[in-house]
């Protein structure tokens, strides 16, 4: 199994991910309480709303690089896996502000039953492909 | 890196550079700066100026401004009762907030307590710090709600 199996999907979930961070740029641009402090927690809320859209946009960036040259560049897995990794500590340090939010429940339940399962998956799936051209040393 | 086209190999910095650049803002938070917690304002009588409590902890000096801005409710939604100008002042660590601490200080205008109706308030007070470089600019966001209670 290589990334490449994943690719559309992977392509996909990424651009996601990107409309996601620029909607919520824009909403935090506009709106000054955009991101609530009993929704997101402290921990969250002590950090920008714009620096959290930006962390959003720019990890599946890295991702959709690295699925755009593959194959053509040793070091494309490796990018992919930074990015997947940049997106899950994202998520995992969301996930850990909410948790202890009273209104946290959605963030907690998204981030933890949808994205953070998927980006794992994505992330072993890159790992294994790393893993695979580190043993045959294909491009 | 042969096999990338001269495009490719343009992008690959520029989007590694937009990485480094959001990490360096999640590296560095506002509150290295200026660390705002547990804003309240006080419920209070009609005629009276509202008296608040907060922590401010400016941690190392910066050239920052403020903006505050009061939200009456009116049915189900809020309605803008007054919005201060953005306020410029310089951040030192060596401050001190006035004793009592009331929403006329902290609004910069005389004249927005004074127009308060009785009714149910939401404060929003942003802060932006500007620590000499557009790499470095926050912003802080505290909230808080309070009632203008008619005898």
């Amino acid at each position: 199994m290589t990334a490449m199996v994943d690719r559309a999907e992977q392509w996909r979930f990424c651009f996601r991910m990107i409309w996601c961070g620029v909607a919520f740029l824009i909403a935090a641009k506009l709106m000054p309480d955009a991101m609530a402090p009993n929704v997101y927690g402290q921990a969250a809320y002590d950090i920008d709303a714009e620096t959290w859209a930006l962390g959003f946009i720019a990890a599946p960036l890295l991702v959709i690089y690295g699925i755009h040259i593959n194959g053509r560049a040793l070091f494309s897995p490796a990018l992919r896996i930074i990015g997947y990794l940049c997106l899950l500590g994202l998520f995992v340090y969301l996930i850990c502000s909410a948790w202890h939010s009273p209104d946290g429940f959605i963030i907690v339940a998204f981030g933890g039953f949808f994205f953070v399962p998927s980006i794992l998956r994505y992330l072993r799936v890159n790992i294994m492909d790393a893993a695979a051209r580190i043993r045959n040393d294909t491009r | 890196m042969r096999n990338l086209t001269r495009d490719e190999m343009f992008g690959l910095p520029v989007i590694i550079c937009l990485v480094l650049i959001v990490a360096m803002r999640f590296a560095m938070p506002a509150g290295l700066w200026l660390d705002i917690s547990d804003l309240a304002v006080h419920d209070t009588a009609h005629g009276a100026i509202p008296e608040m409590t907060w922590d401010r902890n400016i941690v190392r000096p910066f050239d920052g401004s403020w903006q505050v801005v009061i939200r009456i409710r009116q049915g189900d939604g809020w309605v803008t009762h007054c919005s201060t100008p953005t306020n410029f002042r310089p951040y030192l660590p060596d401050s001190a907030l006035p004793v009592p601490l009331r929403l006329d200080w902290f609004t910069d205008d005389y004249e927005c307590y004074e127009r308060m109706p009785c009714g149910e308030y939401d404060m929003t007070a942003t802060w932006r710090v500007w620590p000499g470089s557009m790499l470095f600019e926050r912003t802080v966001t505290r909230g808080a709600k309070f009632s203008v209670v008619c005898p």
